[in-house]
């Protein structure tokens, strides 16, 4: 029996040394468990590039392609092309399927002109068309970024004569260049017939789509991955790289630890401090308003109310009970906010929310709120670094004196009004530009509006925002917005953070190149990547 | 006429019997690894215990410290937001433990008494009970664990309680049933039956007492079934809401790669106590058995 | 004995109503409407109009019963209907993720109960051996660790440390021997389920063998002179197996549970994550019909096992 005994011991004792052998003797500089790791984890490349797509943030299914019309990823972005195409800024835009475009004087009609002999993947010819089609259906599908169809609403009419569209405007907008470039034309003469409602989940497509990219799908293995080829009627610089493989990973990190992932990005702690550590990958910071923030669920377009949150003091009280630049210690590099514009931007109002946890128990407990009550808070992104993040607000809301229930789920905002169960989301948004971040305070905005009630009050300082022209105007605008922000606390972002592209030492990447925010589309200079 | 011998025959059935027990408490000490489980699992459960007593402090975080390795002030370490690991490992033995013991006791009763009713009445009543056993056994508890969530709208303690009990009484059920068909036709409870004894008397006082011992060797077995079970429903994102320091939710961490390799204690520490708890807790069964029930082996 | 299985195959039937009952009236509980999903919330807020025509086409205004009875009568006629979140066809899903989920399980299943038993068995005969040491060593272990801590492990040691085996998926891109494929990505998955089936097997086996060979048929074989080798085969484990067959597919719906773990740890594509990303997802959908197909499988394994009683045991028949 002494033997079963011993022989338990040694075993457990064996099968913990070896699960941790590497970690406990790098623990602590992470930078040495990577070079451990890297001799055995990435075989040589065989001239295929090798990408990963995430099954479990919810934006893609291991079944088809992702829409790019809901995130850009690098897979789409190599078989989807736009009118035009972005820098790493995502600001200046240059000619992609489109030749050129111009602008009328008052700003309000777009006349872009097609390259000639466009052809989809297919043979078929890519014409003003297909375009037109696309942006009619972004309209009306359901799977589609805001960005577009708030912009696409502002389309009075549009009309197409060869190889030219006319593009005519409602009201100013001064970023629709920059939203062209990130929006993919897809083929009409496939897509026509597929309900449009569900164009994202038409397989037969997704599974093998038209494209107008580089590539075009190889060969697709449900569950598993997906290959692209390059397009035979690409009528640009046929990329050097000939082979692609997409595969479907639960997790980022482990398919780059097992050599799997010539690319990858995030802005998770857990994420990018190991793979900084690994010695055969190469991390970009990029440019990108990510933002971390709350949403208070306020009331529907109907009028029912979430009673507890109407008092604007106790969201002011929360907002001082958390200390945000602790908080902020958790991400490789998170810079707090005060508004939807970064206190670094000249257009910042210069107003803080200051800690203070004895103030924040004296205000909530002068707000009259009932702290028998607990307040309910949703979040839905299942990293180990958000829910660290929840982890921590939920204890000094807890030393504010509320009790306080945090859930995961499924979808951080439309949970918040259908259910109307969570007085408080927290989310984590990706923005385009300033001009996203503000447009989701619009009376209109299809989801906001059913969480603050359709509330107008921002209504015009966005028209003015979008309408203004001069730096001057446009600062101006945003200065009345922050002060709007901050009185209404319908939304408080806490901080934004810093986001990473990483490469292999698999892919060659050429001189130059910047990497931009990861879920958009911009110039990468694909066509010399090359592998090493 | 009186019988002098009455008072001693009975004397020499409790002398009997503490005899017995004696031989049974002695031959339960000679087993080795039975006697490192009851004392692992009663450190265990007193350790945790006593740190809740103590009240220490799992839950305030320290952005400061977080990460940090074993030391002088946080012997296991502190975790991915600085909270100390050995206060959550300590309250979190605590809500495992719990969970545990409470599913376990309870669904043994739920299924002692729903055997014994179909194994001693039989027909009609037997087959009812013996399809809901086999319905609760081919549902999968995920599906009811998420329609709970989903309906009240939280990941609450009571709904992992609440399922693991429904959906745990069927083992014990077959068992006691089975017991019961053979025990029914036992001449001492033809006795009591011609006696006119009341049935509930005859099952559970006369009939249940024999069949005590496999049923008190399966709930301790149990209670380690349920306490990976939770670490389980954790990982898929189903267990009680973080802020409760179940040993699974402490365990979740290691979800994150960079945690199970960079950072050891976080994981091993939550890990070797549910391992070495069930351990103990299936040592101390195997020893209960060879004691309570020498056929099973 | 027709008849016997004939009536349990009968009342898999109503089992089946139930539990579908209850899965259906459940979700319906939930208070979950899949319209959220279908539409975007622009047309939810812009044109109740239309709203309440899809709800209509799909039936949403029939009384819950009436809905009940029409999703019952659909997947009688083969039609699984559509997810809520994404519109794929489950049918076309189940399709192609049942392989992979019985592929999974299936190797386990066998796997174990090779290794169990057999290890059982030597244990059995020679008691406190180094076989019996080891093999007990290892139930303890196999039954103490985290079946996701045990996929963690092994994907960090062979996944990563040693890159033998991938860490993910089902089927690689540049696979070039199908079948060398398969096994090096059913090997880690199926190698973590396996390791907590084990475990019981052997437990269970070792004991059952340890009881026979104690029996006095056994003693008499003996006495009678036939050789050691024939005594345990022929007596021994013959009489062993059948409890421990019984065992077996017992142990299946722990395997089906194990897999839905395993296949989260393993980014394995089969059922087991489709209904994990489904219930996260609250696409109920999905979940009624995974959750009716696990059912049936279990029913199907518990009617099994009593048809395999009732073959080794002719009593269990005239007793039902």
């Amino acid at each position: 029996m002494k033997k079963v005994l011993a022989l338990v011991l040694a075993a457990a004792m064996a099968l913990s040394m070896v699960a941790c052998g590497g970690g406990s003797t790098t623990s602590g500089s992470t930078a040495t468990s990577g070079a451990s790791s890297a001799g055995t984890a990435a075989p040589a490349s065989d001239g295929t590039l090798k990408l990963v797509l995430s099954t479990t943030d919810g934006s893609s299914t291991d079944d088809k392609v992702p829409t790019p019309w809901y995130n850009r990823t690098l897979p789409t972005n190599l078989m989807f092309r736009s009118l035009f195409i972005a820098d790493s800024t995502l600001n200046e835009v240059s000619p992609d399927l489109a030749e050129s475009y111009e602008v009328s004087e008052d700003g309000l009609t777009y006349t872009i002109t097609l390259k000639d002999g466009l052809k989809w993947s297919d043979g078929e010819a890519l014409t003003a068309d297909d375009v037109l089609w696309s942006i009619d259906a972004a309209l009306q599908t359901t799977q589609v970024n805001a960005i577009y169809t708030s912009a696409f609403k502002k389309i009075a009419e549009k009309s197409a004569e060869g190889n030219v569209i006319t593009l005519t405007l409602s009201e100013p907008y001064s970023s629709l260049p920059q939203i062209l470039s990130q929006f993919a034309i897809l083929p009409k003469h496939s897509l026509e017939n597929v309900d449009v409602l569900k164009l994202d989940a038409d397989t037969t497509f997704w599974q093998n789509p038209v494209t107008n990219g580089y590539y075009m799908v190889g060969e697709f293995n449900v569950g598993n991955y997906f290959t692209m080829v390059p397009n035979p009627n690409y009528e640009g610089t046929p990329a050097k790289i000939q082979k692609v493989t997409v595969s479907y990973v639960n997790d980022y990190l482990t398919a780059a630890q097992s050599g799997n992932a010539d690319y990858l990005y995030g802005n998770a702690t857990d994420l990018v401090e190991a793979m900084e550590g690994m010695s055969n990958y190469t991390s970009h910071e990029v440019d990108v308003l990510f933002y971390k923030y709350f949403i208070f669920n306020m009331k529907g377009t109907d009028g029912t109310e979430n009673a507890a949150m109407q008092n604007v003091e106790v969201r002011k009280a929360i907002m001082e009970a958390i200390d945000r630049a602790t908080l902020a210690t958790l991400y490789p590099s998170a810079t707090v906010l005060n508004s939807g514009v970064p206190d670094s931007h000249p257009a910042y109002n210069g107003f803080s929310y200051t800690f203070d946890a004895e103030k924040a128990k004296a205000d909530i407990a002068a707000s009259g709120y009932d702290m028998s009550r607990p307040i309910r808070i949703c979040y839905y992104n299942n990293d180990q670094t958000s829910i660290d993040l929840i982890n921590t607000i939920v204890y000094y809301l807890e030393q504010a004196g509320l009790t306080v229930e945090s859930t995961l789920s499924n979808d951080g905002t439309t949970d918040l009004f259908t259910t109307r169960q969570y007085d408080i989301g927290f989310k984590g948004k990706s923005s385009f530009s300033l001009d996203e971040w503000y447009s989701e305070y619009l009376s209109t905005d299809a989801l906001f509006q059913n969480i603050w009630g359709g509330d107008t009050a921002f209504d015009e300082a966005i028209a003015t925002y979008s309408a203004a022209t001069t730096e001057e105007e446009k600062n101006a605008a945003l200065k009345t917005l922050q002060d709007l922000e901050q009185e209404k606390l319908y939304k408080v972002p806490l901080f934004t953070v810093g986001n990473y592209v990483f490469t292999s030492s698999n892919v060659k990447i050429p001189e130059g190149v910047t990497f931009c925010n990861p879920l958009y589309s911009c110039d990468l200079d694909f066509a010399n990547w090359e592998m090493a | 006429m009186s019988n002098p011998n009455a008072a001693s025959i009975k004397e020499q059935n409790k002398s009997a019997a503490s005899s017995l027990l004696k031989k049974n408490i002695r031959k339960f000490l000679n087993n080795k690894l039975a006697v490192f489980g009851l004392v692992v699992v009663v450190v265990m459960t007193l350790a945790c215990i006593i740190g809740a007593i103590m009240g220490v402090d799992y839950a305030t975080p320290d952005l400061t410290n977080m990460k940090a390795a074993p030391e002088a002030g946080h012997i296991f370490g502190t975790d991915t937001i600085g909270r100390d690991l050995l206060a959550r490992v300590l309250i979190g033995g605590c809500y495992s433990i719990l969970i545990g013991v409470f599913c376990a006791v309870l669904s043994s009763v739920i299924g002692a008494a729903l055997g014994a009713i179909a194994g001693y009445f039989g027909g009609w009543v037997d087959s009812v009970i013996v399809r809901i056993s086999e319905i609760f056994q081919a549902f999968p508890q995920l599906v009811l664990v998420m329609m709970l969530v989903a309906i009240l709208n939280q990941r609450g303690l009571g709904n992992l309680l609440f399922i693991f009990v429904v959906t745990g009484w069927m083992t014990t059920f077959r068992m006691v049933r089975n017991e019961f068909m053979s025990l029914k036709n036992e001449t001492y409870v033809k006795v009591c039956e011609a006696f006119g004894m009341k049935r509930s008397n005859i099952m559970f006082k006369q009939i249940l007492p024999n069949v005590m011992s496999p049923i008190i060797v399966s709930t301790t077995t149990n209670v380690a079934f349920f306490i990976l079970q939770e670490a389980s429903l954790s990982f898929i994102g189903l267990g009680v809401a973080d802020s409760t320091p179940t040993w699974g939710n402490i365990l979740n961490a290691a979800k994150s790669v960079s945690v199970v390799t960079n950072q050891w204690w976080i994981w091993v520490f939550p890990g070797l106590a549910i391992s070495l708890f069930v351990l103990a807790i299936n040592f101390f069964g195997d020893g209960l058995r060879d004691v309570l029930d020498p056929k099973q082996q | 004995m027709l008849k016997f299985i004939l009536k349990k195959l009968l009342l898999m039937i109503p089992m089946l109503l139930v539990i579908s009952l209850i899965v259906f009236f459940g979700l319906q509980a939930t208070g979950i409407d899949p319209i959220n999903f279908m539409l975007s919330p622009e047309q939810l807020s812009a044109s109740p109009e239309v709203v309440e025509q899809l709800r209509e086409e799909l039936g949403l205004n029939d009384p819950l019963i009436v809905q009940y009875f029409n999703w019952l009568g659909n997947m009688l006629h083969g039609d699984f209907g559509y997810s809520i979140t994404d519109g794929t066809s489950i049918a076309s899903t189940l399709a192609v993720r049942m392989p992979y989920t019985l592929e999974l399980a299936g190797y386990s299943l066998v796997l174990s109960a090779i290794i169990g038993i057999g290890i059982g068995i030597i244990s059995a005969i020679r008691q406190n051996g180094i076989i019996d040491y080891i093999g007990r060593v290892l139930a303890v272990l196999g039954q103490a660790v985290p079946q996701f801590l045990v996929g963690i492990i092994l994907i960090q040691i062979f996944s990563i440390k040693l890159g033998i085996f991938p860490a993910a998926n089902r089927v690689s891109p540049d696979a070039t021997n199908a079948f060398v494929d398969a096994f090096m990505h059913l090997f880690l998955p199926v190698t973590t389920l396996t390791i907590g089936m084990v475990a019981v097997l052997m437990r269970y086996a070792r004991n059952t063998m340890l009881d026979v060979l104690n029996s006095d048929y056994i003693k008499t074989a003996r006495s009678k002179g036939i050789p050691e080798w024939k005594v345990y085969l022929k007596h021994g484990f013959r009489n062993a197996m059948k409890p421990v067959l019984v065992i077996l597919m017992f142990r299946i719906p722990t395997l089906i549970g194990g897999s839905v773990v395993v296949e989260s740890v393993f980014s394995y594509p089969g059922i087991g994550m489709t209904m994990t990303n489904a219930i996260v997802a609250n696409d109920y959908n999905v979940v009624m019909v995974t959750t009716l197909i696990i059912a049936a499988t279990m029913l199907v394994c518990s009617f099994m096992v009593d048809v395999l009683n009732a073959i080794m045991d002719p009593r269990v028949r005239l007793g039902e």
